[in-house]
């Protein structure tokens, strides 16, 4: 049956036609399946990838703010950060268009707030442990909190990110260092020398004792921390220090970022603290100046009880320094603790010292009874009756002392003349310097010192036979001798030998009497029996000589630059049209002494001066109690108490100004032991190539012979600027000072905030303490 | 009341007797000047607590012996003829120079003879500023002077005076005024060194 057999194949070709039509919708339906996955892929990858670059832009956002706000805490502090955030300064620190276009295509909020960041304040003054290179010092912080939203107004998706930081603007008291340098930092110590506390410096630090040197605590460097000597330093010292010299027990880093005083003028310099800067802190207000700027602030004629000023014609006026000096303490009550009187001169600066003289013994029975400015300190913020007595003093000296020339009208016509001569200019008679004229010259005796400049640049000589020997001097290198022997029947010649000639001779017997000339001696005429029967003499047999020559480098004259004379511009004459008339002004420089200070007022004491400072004798050793101890690290009786000066030097108990031009190992310079514990803020004159700045070792500066006596230091060492009034540099050893025996230590009171002493000023210690990506409006981490 | 007489007799004689006794004191000035003493100068060095060794000059003036330090950065010269060492600055931008001589043994006249007799050592220079100085042997007397110079330079100078017992020791600085400050340190340094040595130096039997 023919059509069962059509349907049948008719049925075979429809199943084939289904199946390729299935596969082709499972494929298609395969193709699409991946092309929408691979759609959706790159969809997520699109937003993730906007995700992460909306988080750099709102990670942008928080540091804009951010920065501002370490900018201005290194420049004015923590309270003028906090007080410009109150007013919501540093929100609308975004990114804008113009810092760069790409920002236009982003927007920014914070929280709930368009067009500005989040900047809170979430603690102030919290007291918290720094960790390494700082360990164990204790900063006081401000934390604040920064959270930005961003959002990319140009894509699809809309996405925001927000990113939040928190950061603490700490601030670390800078007597909590042992040593604190704003300048390069030497420590070369001769004899064995422990620092027991933390060590930082803003620039390099180059160590190289000749004894051990130990570390007991961290070691810091924003600049290099070097185990050589300075380049700068021009002295001889076993560079590289050699390993047994030194030892770390704590962490030694270089590269650390700096520690700032937030000194307002340094607004121009961002990293580090200018010296001139730093210096300013010391320096009074200029007249007009708010002592409620930054700069005012900052400066510590604006923080003191007490303020002494001696003006330039030498009037003494003390006030009070907290209600900006409009308390003035009369005459009969400062006189008691304030003198001008004294004179002295410093070896070191080789000019003479007119110091202001401050008793600090009176000043604590003055202070503590008086009824002028007790009332007003027990009245002032953070004071009370307990704290009245005077903590810290202000002491300028703006008496005229300087021997600056002024010449007016002063014309001249200076005749000069390039001059040769043969003999060296006398002093006055020319302007330096001196060209020494040579020439070439031979000559054959040595020059004489003086007519030449050395070294002689050759010797002539020339190859010499001689039958003598050559003298000393005439002569170069070996002489050589040579000897020649003859025999000969006959008499030599003369001047075919040299020295003796030996005459040979034999015993004869003969019967025939000798001629004349054939022997030496005498005949004897031998006899038998009266008949003669021979004749026995020494017949001779011949003649023997020596012929010595010398051969030799005879010298026959040098070759040397001989003076011919020297040139010079050489005055002639000088015309003036001014004669010069001064008053002959005695130069002296500015000091302030502190002597009688065992034991300070009953708070502690700061003394601050842009002059340069002297402590004579004992100086914090004994409490209110009259407990005190000398001669000892023991700081359990002592007051808080810092100086703050342009330079400090220590003198002795036995200190005698009238001695102070004396011979140093003549006796009446000789110190005897001191104790001093205060903390020492000053400046240093840096090694610059010609002159050695002293180094750590040298930072107390010392005027007599020290040499075998003991010196007691108990505090912290900062050195914040280059010294503008005692200027001089380190003088070495020998003539101004002999060094103590130093028995040096950081006062670990400093460890305790309530200990410190008045006025401490504090370096910026900032620290990011977190980073996270947080929710989309979020206000909070 | 003074008779006209007695006031001319004044007015003539005191003039007179000045210039005698100013005359007078040059000449012994300048007899006291012919002698010499003798004057050796050797090269030493010396070791200083911490300073480490320092090159210094050990001089004999008559019978005392003094020590010097060599300032830092100078080199110096000893003219064995005129009885004088110099000391010249790397640079030559400054020289400093200490001369020996019998004048003022003893003693130093007083500050205003002394003055009259450095004004007139130096005729071109402004004389401004007298002053002690101190070494470590002693104190002395130092004058500023100002000299014009070449061009528009000026020369400022330190001229410094130490007596001793046989004579006296004058020290001269002499720069650039522009140089002065830094070159017045080592001029400072080298009058602080000054010094008689410890143990005087034994003489060959």
């Amino acid at each position: 049956m023919k059509t069962t057999l059509l349907n049948s194949r008719t049925r075979q070709r429809g199943w084939a036609l289904l199946i390729v039509m299935s596969l082709a919708a499972t494929g298609l339906l395969l193709v699409a399946s991946v092309m929408n996955w691979a759609n959706e892929n790159a969809a997520v990858t699109a937003r993730n990838n906007e995700y992460f670059v909306t988080t750099y832009a709102a990670e942008a956002a928080t540091e804009k703010a951010l920065g501002s706000i370490v900018q201005d805490d290194q420049n004015y502090g923590q309270g003028w950060v906090y007080t410009k955030n109150a007013s919501s300064s540093y929100n609308s620190l975004i990114p804008t268009a113009s810092d760069s276009s790409y920002w236009t295509n982003y927007q920014f909020s914070g929280g709930t707030n368009s067009g500005a960041v989040l900047v809170e304040c979430l603690n102030t003054n919290v007291t918290n442990f720094a960790g390494p290179p700082y360990s164990g010092l204790q900063y006081i912080g401000y934390y604040y909190e920064i959270i930005a939203n961003a959002k990319n107004l140009s894509s699809m998706y809309g996405i925001t990110a927000t990113v939040g930081q928190q950061i603490v603007l700490g601030q670390i008291p800078i007597f909590q260092f042992a040593i604190f340098y704003n300048d390069t930092l030497e420590i070369d110590p001769g004899a064995i020398m422990n620092i027991n506390g933390t060590v930082h410096c803003n620039t390099n630090i180059y160590i190289d004792p000749s004894s051990l040197l130990t570390f007991s605590n961290d070691v810091s460097a924003t600049g290099t921390l070097n185990l050589t000597e300075n380049p700068l330093d021009p002295s001889s010292r076993t560079t590289p220090t050699p390993a047994n010299m030194y030892v770390f027990n704590g962490s030694a880093m270089a590269n650390v970022n700096p520690l700032n005083l937030p000194v307002g003028t340094n607004v121009s310099c961002n990293t580090t603290n200018s010296a001139s800067a730093v210096n300013a802190i010391l320096q009074p207000p200029p007249p007009g100046e708010d002592p409620g700027s930054t700069i005012g602030t900052n400066r510590l004629y604006n923080q003191v009880d007490l303020i002494i000023t001696i003006s330039n014609n030498n009037v003494i006026t003390v006030t009070s320094g907290i209600n900006e000096g409009t308390t003035v303490i009369t005459n009969n009550q400062w006189a008691s603790f304030v003198s001008t009187n004294g004179s002295f001169y410093s070896m070191r600066d080789g000019i003479q010292v007119d110091p202001v003289d401050i008793d600090v013994g009176a000043l604590r029975k003055w202070s503590a009874t008086n009824k002028q400015l007790r009332p007003l300190l027990a009245a002032a913020p953070s004071r009370s009756s307990a704290t009245a007595d005077v903590q810290a003093i202000y002491v300028l000296d703006q008496r005229f002392l300087s021997n600056t020339v002024i010449i007016t009208n002063y014309t001249y016509t200076t005749n000069t003349a390039s001059t040769t001569s043969s003999n060296y200019p006398g002093s006055g008679t020319y302007y330096p310097p001196v060209t020494t004229n040579t020439t070439t010259t031979t000559s054959s005796a040595l020059p004489t010192s003086g007519t030449y400049v050395p070294p002689i640049l050759s010797t002539n000589v020339t190859s010499t036979n001689s039958t003598s020997s050559p003298t000393s001097g005439t002569y170069m290198g070996s002489v050589t001798t040579n000897n020649t022997t003859n025999t000969s029947t006959t008499y030599p010649t003369a001047g075919t030998y040299t020295g003796t000639v030996t005459t040979n001779t034999t015993v004869t017997t003969s019967n025939i009497r000798p001629a004349a000339g054939t022997y030496v001696g005498t005949i004897t005429t031998n006899k038998t029996n009266g008949v003669i029967t021979g004749y026995t003499y020494n017949l001779i047999t011949g003649y023997t000589s020596h012929y010595t020559t010398y051969t030799y480098n005879l010298i026959t004259g040098y070759i040397f630059n001989g003076i011919t004379g020297y040139t010079f511009t050489g005055i002639t004459g000088v015309t003036t049209n001014t004669i010069y008339t001064t008053n002959y002004v005695q130069y002296a420089e500015q000091g302030i002494v502190l002597t009688n200070g065992a034991t300070l007022p009953s708070n502690g004491l700061s003394v601050v001066t842009p002059d340069p400072l002297y402590i004579a004798g004992n100086w914090n050793v004994t409490n209110n109690s009259g407990q005190g101890k000398t001669q000892t690290y023991d700081v359990s009786d002592t007051l808080p108490s810092a100086v703050y000066a342009d330079a400090v030097t220590i003198l002795s108990p036995a200190w005698n100004p009238n001695s102070s031009t004396n011979s140093l190992t003549g006796g009446s310079r000789t110190a005897t032991p001191d104790t001093v514990n205060a903390a020492i803020l000053t400046g240093i004159i840096p090694s610059n190539g010609t002159y050695y700045s002293g180094g750590v070792e040298n930072f107390p500066r010392f005027q007599e012979n020290w040499q075998g006596v003991n010196l007691y230091y108990n505090g912290s060492m900062v050195e914040m600027f280059t010294s503008q009034i005692a200027n001089d540099p380190w003088p070495g050893t020998g003539t101004v000072y002999n060094p103590p025996n130093r028995y040096w230590a950081y006062d670990t009171n400093f460890n305790n905030p309530s200990q410190l002493p008045p006025l401490t000023p504090r370096v910026i210690y900032i620290n990011r303490s977190r980073w996270n990506s947080l929710p989309p409006g979020s206000t909070v981490f | 009341m003074e008779f006209p007489a007695a006031r001319l007799n004044r007015l003539l004689i005191v003039p007179r007797l000045r210039l005698f006794l100013l005359l007078a004191l040059a000449a012994l000035g300048a007899a006291s000047a012919r002698g010499q003493l003798e004057f050796k100068v050797r090269p030493a060095t010396e070791a200083t607590p911490e300073g480490g060794n320092v090159n210094i000059l050990v001089i004999q003036a008559g019978e005392e012996h003094f020590v010097l330090q060599v300032p830092k950065g100078y080199g110096a010269q000893v003219r064995q003829g005129g009885q004088s060492i110099v000391f010249t600055s790397q640079t030559g931008s400054s020289i400093i120079t200490v001369q020996l001589s019998t004048n003022y043994a003893g003693a130093l006249p007083k500050m205003e003879t002394l003055r009259g007799l450095v004004a007139t050592n130096h005729p071109a220079a402004s004389l401004v500023q007298t002053s002690a100085c101190y070494t470590s042997c002693g104190a002395g007397l130092f004058f500023d002077l100002f000299q014009p110079a070449a061009g528009n330079l000026t020369m400022r100078m330190r001229d410094a005076y130490v007596s001793f017992a046989e004579g006296s020791f004058e020290f001269t600085l002499s720069c650039d005024v522009r140089e002065y400050d830094r070159n017045r340190i080592s001029f400072a340094w080298l009058l602080n060194s000054f010094r008689l040595q410890a143990e005087p130096a034994k003489k060959n039997p």
